[in-house]
């Protein structure tokens, strides 16, 4: 039987995108794939009279490519590349038989689906359609120019075998367990719930990915499903954690009757290398590893949105240098800080306007009141001078600072600014 | 009060690490009083000169400026260096000679171990540290043990906060190793308003924006240069370290001025002294020059050129290059002084010029002014494909150790500079406002800043002993090009020598044509044996018929010709010089046109200045012109001339341009001058600081005007060919040189296997053969080989890939370029031979034939066709011009063609078309077009407003085939087309090829700026 092949070009098309709708066509037939960057192939044979023969499968598959908002250019034939052909450059769309070779000779070589290169050389001899080149004896067409070009005439014209290699989608992590007798029992739900993670996590190892979001549908007897779903802040693929995360979501589960299939599905995906296995126990990435874990626990209990995680920014003035982020996002480095900018465990925000008195103006602080709280400097360090990060949108409102680290005569110690206009500030308590 | 000297400075030639001019730091620190200053910039001794010469030249003078460098190793660490005396200096050079030769351009590789070699009589600083790390530590155990004596350790207070401790324990280690200590500020600019330019440049040099930045970017502005109290103030508790910054300033006495220069030696005749080398040459030259005897009025020139030469010792750098222009002579090399050389009589009688200043009429001391201490400057160019000859010629003659060529510093310009600010602040259309002000105004700051070292076009120094000890050299960006870390202005400043050697392709041309003349013709001639002032040139020139003909080819100067029609050699000076931003800035053009005409009555500001312009009818058109109103209109001396000159040319004296136009036009005032005169002529002055041409400079040039225009008018296909074989040169591209030769009744033959040379060539009937090199793509070995293998000819293509060697793909071209044409073979059957063929054919096969062709006959190509192969494989068609065969439609479009334009009424509205040739943006119409589009009739100019090449922008910029609407212009025999609407036609030129896709026309524009 003459095998039919549809052809579609989508021009413009972005590699995901065609990836998507490849998917998508599945629904016309099994045997389909990506054809070039921008064209997809079908395999057609005896399947065009489900969508009501061929024109009306044309028609069905450009119209809803057009919804789709993509403009596409259909073609039938008995073979790929003249499919591929009446796509691109034909003005007939459904063509068998004996009346291809009419159809294409008149047809540009660009048709011939041949390098660019090879066409400009064509077409430099004067051989623009596919019809020159059919005139010219094919032992002159070998001898110039290889046997790129015969091979793609005789896929043309001689039906030489065009074997469809069709698409498969990768195959998701997912796994399923079907239990003999119903289970009810928070127990007996992780003890499958353990073999389903031992067979995910295994997988993901293999493919060095991470789960980001997991989800566990619980199927009852008659049919009505209860999820419990598992974020981590973190890519991970680790049994025990997981295990953990789930557990405080388990008991949550409505069994009523009891359940009877399992589903436990990844949802998110990020990439994560391999574990190099270390020899010694007190390991510094284990370390960060037993705070991820914590981390995601805390997420579990409180909520994600309300466990943040602390930066050091890379900023002389203390407002700007830390700064709290959500843990769920990729931590970033916090910055190196220089160990002599010493600054205070805790910052009075905003600065607490104090009266200093100096014994010569521009000096050394002597006493500041804290209100009425008189306080002695006995001991002081500084200054520390911090110009205003200018580029800042909002500037500061302080001007230059000079900072000063002092200690009273109660053993307290403090960090005072002065500044650009003379006044002073206390900003926090150091210890 | 205590004095202070601050020995850590680093200006903005540490480029992007600085954020003040060296001349901004010298000010500051005579202002303060400081004791010296010394510029210590990184691993680089550009700056100096500037600094030297800024305090040199201040009136009250109160510090000291101390050499000095700062050495940043390959490891992390640096040490400043200062060399105390000038045989240390000399070696500082060479260690910075070492460290940048053997790294790639712009980078420096030292290490501790090299310093060790060059350390005599240096002293050396180690920079204070922020940390003490182990490398650091190591550092200055290391620097202890080897300059013991000559070191010291700077203490930098930068309030960091704990900087009394910090210090404290600094000194302490630096006590452990016996190193003495002393006081810096480690400054980075002279003021503290720059650091936020100061963050800006960071961010530049680390890629970063600034909000990125973080701590690499100061934490405060304490890096600006201090003034002594405060510095006494700082370092109160170290009164040694303030008092060792005066004791290492004492013992540093080298200065820039002990520099000798010397000429090398080998350039006189051995047993007489440069002088009377000089002289005698000059005779023997002079009696060259004058076969029926030396005029006495001559003589009387030369005895005065060489006092003022013997009173400056100049002898030598006549003998210079004099030696390099005898060389290029002995080689055929064609080569003519320009610049303000001209002025001299000896130096036409060495044949370094070629138009006699005598009978021009200048003076010799515009050459060498009596005020100016500054050595003389003679710009040689050479043809154009044969200077490096020359170039290599110097390197062997005076070795690479003792020649090295000019740097030229190049700066931030406004479009770069706005780039850089735009990527370091994230400027985007949001930005609000007060931002974009800010960002602005600091890119303001940062234009004029170096940004690197580049080499420039030609400039020479040449020294007696080794170059390495006077300068740094360092790698240009081309291979074996060795540059010496100054430029021209500071060359000059310390009174050194350079020699330009320079290119220019009409000298190419115009040997060439002498080599023509001579072969075909029987004629030899020489730059100064053309016949002189010859009407039918004169004729020709008015008529502006003048493509390819040196520098008066361009539009603007072929809109001039008619109206200026010259008449005599003078002339040509003045049209050389006037289509120059200079006088056209000063609006100088019209008023001398219109005097011409006789439209206007002659008359001079003052009876003073009639003597200066008498010759350009009251006009000042020269360089030295404005110069002279100048110094007798506004009472500049000639030195205040020169520097206002100067400060307009570069960016070296910031700042300084308001004030010398208020005291120019303050001093025209005074001497009773109308002020808006005075207006035009400053803004004259500020266009010739750039572009300016001295009327000496103007008649070399002109020289070869005449020269190229006599050529053409008398021998246009020897002037065609020579064209053709010097290409890429001058404004029109080979299809324009072409069609010109061919509208003055020169047959142009295609190219041909069988009677092609590499070259074009001359043939009988005055005929020129295009040659092998116009085939694109087509390698000179092949095409050579072609030729020397052909004998008697060629029969088939595969013959000539067997007897010439030539593979298939040299075939192709040459079947592209159809130029198989006496084999009976068209383009594509050519073609289709030459593809049978493989790349490397092996000689035995390839006699054999391989095996018997099946006839094929391949479909024939339209003429329009051809036309397109034509211009794809050479650039030009002898056939039809492309747009004959879209007349039709454009007919229907109702286009104008060119030739119809020339009878149009002015002010009527008409639509032309046609394929673009130039786009050109001058310099002195900022906001204008132009461009030249051409159809088969010949070329329209069109004249685009800002607001019409705003509104049509990709059509303007991209279009190839290119319609526009506009009203006409004329004036005189020049006419114009004022754009108002432009289309991009492009795509019409499909119609040319119905067969092709993607057919484009491969037309290259020119464009200009």
């Amino acid at each position: 039987m003459a095998r039919c092949f549809l052809s579609v070009y989508c021009p413009g098309i972005a590699g995901d995108r065609l990836i998507r709708v490849v998917e998508w066509c599945d629904r016309y037939s099994p045997l389909v794939a990506p054809d070039g960057p921008d064209g997809i192939i079908l395999d057609v044979t005896g399947c065009t009279h489900l969508f009501g023969g061929e024109g009306p499968l044309l028609l069905d598959i450009r119209r809803r490519l057009h919804r789709m908002g993509l403009e596409s250019y259909g073609a039938i034939a008995d073979a790929w590349s003249i499919a591929w052909a009446l796509a691109r450059f034909g003005r007939r769309f459904i063509v068998h038989g004996e009346a291809a070779a009419s159809v294409l000779d008149p047809m540009p070589v660009e048709a011939l689906r041949i390098p660019a290169e090879l066409a400009e050389e064509l077409r430099r001899l004067g051989i623009s359609t596919i019809a020159a080149v059919r005139k010219i004896p094919r032992r002159s067409l070998a001898a110039r120019f290889g046997s790129t070009l015969l091979w793609r005439l005789d896929r043309m014209f001689h039906q030489a075998e065009e074997p469809l290699t069709p698409w498969r989608p990768p195959a998701p992590y997912r796994a399923s367990r079907i239990s003999g007798e119903p289970v009810s029992t928070v127990q007996d739900v992780s003890y499958v719930l353990r073999d389903l993670l031992r067979e995910i996590c295994t997988r993901l190892e293999r493919d060095h990915l991470g789960s980001r979001r997991m989800e566990l549908a619980c199927y009852r007897l008659d049919g009505t499903v209860d999820r419990c779903e598992v974020r981590t802040s973190k890519p991970t693929r680790s049994l025990s954690h997981l295990m953990r995360l789930f557990g405080e979501k388990l008991a949550a589960l409505q069994s009523d009757f009891g359940f009877e299939t399992f589903v436990l599905s990844v949802s998110d995906l990020e990439a994560l290398a391999p574990e190099q296995l270390s020899l010694s126990q007190v390991d510094s990435t284990k370390e960060e590893e037993t705070f991820d874990a914590l981390v995601d626990r805390f997420g579990m209990r409180l909520g994600f949105g309300d466990v943040n995680r602390v930066r050091v920014c890379e900023s002389y003035l203390p407002e700007y240098a830390v700064e709290f982020r959500s843990a769920t996002e990729p931590a970033m480095a916090s910055a190196d800080w220089p160990p002599y900018r010493i600054r205070p465990i805790r910052l009075v925000q905003p600065p607490m306007r104090i009266e200093v008195s100096t014994l010569i103006p521009g000096g050394l602080p002597v006493q500041f009141f804290i209100g009425r709280q008189k306080h002695r400097i006995l001991r002081s360090e500084g200054p520390e001078r911090l110009a205003s990060e200018w580029w800042r949108e909002n500037g500061s409102r302080w001007g230059e600072r000079d900072y000063y680290r002092i200690e009273d005569d109660n053993g307290y110690r403090f960090w005072i600014f002065c500044d650009s206009s003379g006044r002073w500030f206390l900003h926090g308590h150091l210890a | 009060m205590r004095e202070y000297a601050e020995l850590q400075v680093s200006s903005n030639f540490s480029f992007l690490r600085g954020a003040s001019h060296p001349q901004e730091l010298m000010n500051a620190a005579n202002e303060y009083g400081l004791y010296a200053i010394a510029l210590t910039d990184r691993n680089t001794l550009s700056g100096i000169v500037l600094a030297h010469s800024t305090l040199k030249k201040m009136k009250e003078r109160r510090t000291r400026f101390l050499v000095g460098c700062r050495l940043d190793f390959t490891n992390g660490e640096s040490l400043l260096c200062y060399p105390t005396n000038r045989k240390a200096y000399g070696r500082l050079t060479q260690l910075l000679t070492l460290g940048r030769r053997r790294a790639p351009k712009g980078e420096c590789l030292l290490g501790l171990d090299d310093v060790a070699d060059y350390a005599e009589d240096q002293h050396f600083v180690l920079p204070f540290p922020q940390v003490l790390t182990e490398s650091a530590r190591t550092h200055m155990e290391r620097c202890a043990n080897l300059f013991r004596r000559n070191l010291h350790l700077a203490l930098t207070h930068s309030c960091r906060g704990d900087d009394k401790q910090w210090i404290r324990t600094v000194a302490e280690f630096a006590r452990s190793l016996f190193i003495p200590l002393v006081a810096t500020n480690d400054v980075l600019y002279h003021d503290p308003d720059r650091k936020m330019l100061q963050d800006v440049v960071t961010c530049i040099l680390e890629k970063c924006t600034l909000a990125e930045a973080g701590f690499r970017l100061d934490a405060n502005a304490e890096r600006h240069l201090k003034p002594p109290r405060i510095m006494a103030q700082i370092f109160a508790a170290w009164p040694e370290a303030l008092e060792a910054t005066v004791e290492i300033a004492d013992r540093c006495c080298f200065s820039l001025d002990e520099l000798r220069y010397e000429y090398p030696e080998e350039i006189i005749t051995p047993g007489l002294s440069a002088f009377e080398d000089l002289k005698a040459r000059a005779l023997e030259g002079a009696r060259g020059r004058y076969p029926e005897g030396v005029p006495e009025e001559v003589l009387k020139q030369i005895e005065h050129e060489l006092k003022l030469i013997a009173e400056r010792e100049y002898a030598p750098y006549f003998l210079t290059v004099h030696e390099i222009v005898k060389f290029a002579k002995s080689k055929g090399i064609l080569c003519q002084g320009r610049g303000s050389a001209g002025n001299s009589v000896i130096c036409y009688c060495l044949g370094i010029t070629e138009a006699d200043p005598i009978a021009c009429g200048l003076l010799f001391e515009r050459f060498i002014s009596a005020a100016r201490n500054e050595p003389p400057d003679i710009d040689v160019d050479f043809e154009h494909e044969r200077r490096e000859e020359v170039i290599q010629h110097i390197y062997e003659k005076y070795g690479r150790d003792r020649a090295g060529l000019t740097a030229t510093v190049v700066h931030y310009r406004m479009k770069r500079a706005l780039r850089e600010v735009s990527k370091v602040f994230e400027l985007t259309n949001k930005t609000p406002p007060e931002r974009r002000k800010l960002a602005l105004g600091l890119m303001e700051e940062l234009v004029g800043f170096p940004r690197h070292l580049s080499q420039h076009v030609g400039g020479f120094v040449i020294a007696r002993g080794r170059l390495d000890e006077l300068v740094p050299l360092e790698n240009a960006r081309m291979k074996d090009r060795i540059v010496i870390q100054w430029e021209k202005d500071d060359i000059d400043e310390l009174g050194m020598m350079k020699v330009d050697v320079l290119g220019l392709g009409m000298l190419s041309a115009i040997r060439r044509s002498f080599e023509l003349l001579e072969r075909h013709y029987g004629q030899t001639f020489t730059l100064a044996s053309i016949p002189h002032e010859d009407p039918a040139v004169y004729e020709m020139l008015q008529r502006a018929d003048t493509i390819g003909v040196f520098q008066v080819e361009s539009r603007a100067q072929q809109s001039m010709l008619p109206r200026l029609k010259p008449e005599r050699f003078y002339d040509l000076v003045i049209e050389v010089a006037i289509v120059r931003p200079g006088p056209i800035q000063g609006d100088m053009v019209h008023p001398y046109l219109k005097r011409r005409e006789g439209k206007e009555r002659v008359a001079y500001p003052s009876p003073e200045l009639k003597a200066v312009l008498k010759k350009t009818l009251g006009v000042p058109l020269f360089q030295e012109q404005a110069m002279q109103i100048a110094i007798i209109g506004a009472n500049f001396s000639p030195d205040e001339a020169d520097e206002l000159r100067r400060s307009l040319a570069t960016f070296r004296h910031v700042g300084t341009i308001s004030s010398l136009r208020e005291r120019f036009l303050e001093g025209m005032r005074k001497n009773g001058y109308p002020q808006e005169f005075a207006k035009r002529c400053f803004s004259q002055i500020e266009g010739f600081g750039t572009y300016g041409f001295p009327e000496a400079h103007a008649i070399s040039f002109a020289n070869l005007v005449y020269v190229s225009a006599w050529i053409k008018c008398h021998y246009p296909d020897v002037f065609c060919a020579a064209l053709l074989n010097s290409q890429p040169m001058g404004f029109y591209a080979p299809a324009q040189l072409v069609r010109d030769a061919r509208e003055h009744a020169v047959e142009i033959r295609p190219i041909d296997v069988n009677h092609s040379d590499w070259e074009s060539t001359l043939e009988p009937h005055h005929a020129v053969r295009l040659g092998l090199h116009m085939v694109s793509g087509l390698p000179e070995k092949d095409g050579r080989a072609l030729v020397a293998a052909r004998g008697s000819g060629y029969r088939t293509p595969s013959e000539i890939a067997r007897r010439a060697g030539c593979g298939r793909r040299a075939l192709d071209r040459l079947a592209q370029a159809d130029a198989f044409g006496s084999l009976a073979l068209g383009r594509r059957q050519a073609l289709w031979q030459a593809s049978v063929l493989d790349e490397k054919m092996p000689p035995l096969f390839a006699q054999a034939e391989l095996f018997e062709e099946p006839e094929v006959t391949l479909p024939s190509a339209t003429v329009s066709q051809e036309v397109l192969e034509d211009y794809r494989a050479t650039g030009l068609t002898l056939r039809a011009h492309p747009l004959s065969f879209l007349r039709s439609r454009l007919n229907a479009r109702r286009v104008t063609t060119a030739i119809e334009l020339k009878t149009t009424p002015p002010g009527k509205t008409v639509l032309v078309a046609g394929l673009v040739l130039f786009r050109q943006r001058p310099q002195t119409a900022k906001e204008t077009i132009f461009i030249t589009i051409e159809d088969e009739t010949g070329a329209a100019n069109l004249i685009v407003w800002k607001h019409v090449h705003e509104k049509y922008r990709d059509a303007v910029y991209h279009a190839k085939f290119l319609a526009c609407r506009g009203v006409m212009q004329r004036e005189g025999q020049v006419i114009h087309v004022v754009a108002r609407h432009i289309w991009d036609w492009s795509a019409q030129l499909k119609h040319l090829d119905p067969q092709q896709r993607a057919s484009m026309l491969p037309v290259r524009s020119r464009d200009f700026r």
